[in-house]
């Protein structure tokens, strides 16, 4: 699905036609017309709002496209993504990549004073305000150790870009898109109303679960 | 026989609205009269729409045609895979042989000490990882069955006659609140939710029901 495919639906949502004339880019420069009609490029804008929303709010496994792997460059990581795979942070020990458990740092410290360590076969992670710690520490290069995130890069720039987000968040991109166009109107009912619907719509893929972004579990209950 | 046109005639009959003629093919060419005539394609998205809605929501045995079999490398990051999954069916992972796997958490495997055999198959299934272990005849062959995503208009009169009213009124109800209706949207929501009830998922029913 397209961006100009979900404008489309978009516009037949909320009953609107769209703008005839390309030079116009914004509602603004439509005299008199302030709150009746949206740019293309105005809703362009309204569909990353959207689907960072549902990013924020949904499980990553209904957004697979969107899921990064990182190997070893922590820095960048944290500025592409949303959340990181708490369990998912795995440790290379020269021959495979080994899952990390995470503890807490107190915890580890305590681990460290009893005189237990960690070892390559049984590696650990602390995670704490956005870094990530792996013990025993993994040599340095790129390939150290791995982990996995939800990408928040969502920035669609023109018509022809494919949304990162499959059939089943169509219909819950355009309520949102319909609910912010209907606010922009100031017919906050029908905004709040659609809303609702939205929030109905994203409910089977909710995460469970409050979370910070950056700092939350990933998981789903069947 | 249930073919497309019979759904959309029917939302026409919810929505009160006669057809398009053949020259118009969406909406927008209907000049200043948007929000009252909904076109055949306009429908039919509305109807797609509800097609998901439902898959999302039902229980997997009333919705037979639209589950599949995930292998753990589908889920191999980057996603190429065209499978699309709207969830996992938890208590289906099978070995290459048919044996079923018992489900364990990622921290349970870890503390576990217990020997995994052919005989005692666990998988685990979190943060977009599955992993199935005790393969050792082909462990590729491994596999979960999960619930699909449907993109294709046909999945409409697929999902069978049992749920056509449901996608009627759920497409009627979208027509509406285009058409600012929402009093009119909101009693069919309901009826959406009431009949919808009889197969949804245990863990959807809000706890205050």
């Amino acid at each position: 699905m397209t961006a100009q495919e979900l404008i489309t639906s978009i516009r037949r949502y909320i009953g609107q036609l769209a703008m005839p004339y390309e030079s116009i880019r914004t509602d603004r420069e439509v005299y008199g017309s302030t709150t009746t009609t949206f740019s293309d490029d105005d809703l362009l804008a309204r569909i990353t709002v959207a689907i960072q929303d549902i990013i924020r709010r949904c499980k990553a496994i209904d957004f697979p496209n969107l899921i990064l792997r990182h190997s070893g460059t922590y820095l960048n990581a944290k500025s592409l993504s949303e959340r990181i795979f708490q369990g998912r942070v795995e440790r290379h020990d020269g021959t495979k990549y080994v899952n990390a458990l995470r503890i807490d740092p107190m915890e580890y410290r305590s681990m460290v004073m009893s005189g237990r360590t960690p070892t390559a076969e049984y590696p650990v992670y602390t995670y704490r305000d956005g870094d990530i710690k792996i013990y025993p520490t993994p040599d340095t290069g790129s390939s150290s150790f791995r982990f996995f995130s939800v990408s928040n890069t969502t920035e669609i720039l023109s018509l022809e870009t494919v949304i990162p987000l499959d059939e089943r968040f169509r219909r819950a991109m355009v309520l949102h898109v319909a609910a912010s166009c209907y606010a922009t109107m100031k017919k906050m009912e029908e905004s709040n109303y659609i809303m609702s619907l939205f929030e109905d719509e994203i409910y089977p893929y909710r995460i469970d679960i409050i979370y910070n972004p950056m700092d939350g579990i990933e998981s789903r209950s069947e | 026989m249930a073919i497309l046109e019979n759904y959309i005639a029917d939302v026409r009959r919810v929505i009160n609205e006669k057809s398009l003629t053949e020259d118009v093919v969406s909406d927008a060419d209907i000049l200043l009269n948007f929000a009252s005539t909904v076109s055949d394609d306009d429908i039919t998205e509305r109807l797609k729409d509800g097609v998901n809605y439902v898959l999302s929501r039902v229980q997997a045995d009333v919705i037979p045609s639209f589950i599949i079999d995930v292998f753990p490398s589908d889920l191999d990051i980057p996603y190429v895979s065209t499978k699309k999954i709207i969830r996992f069916l938890s208590d289906t992972a099978q070995l290459s042989d048919g044996t079923v796997a018992v489900r364990r958490t990622k921290k349970t495997h870890r503390r576990l000490s217990e020997p995994i055999t052919d005989e005692t198959p666990v998988y685990i299934l979190e943060d977009f990882d599955l992993k199935i272990y005790g393969d050792t005849e082909n462990p590729v062959g491994s596999k979960i069955k999960a619930v699909k995503v449907s993109t294709s208009s046909s999945d409409i009169v697929g999902l069978g006659l049992q749920f056509k009213n449901i996608l009627v009124n759920y497409a009627a109800a979208s027509c509406l609140e285009t058409a600012k209706e929402f009093g009119l949207s909101r009693i069919l929501r309901e009826a959406v939710t009431r009949e919808i009830s009889k197969y949804i998922i245990p863990s959807l029913i809000p706890s205050s029901e």
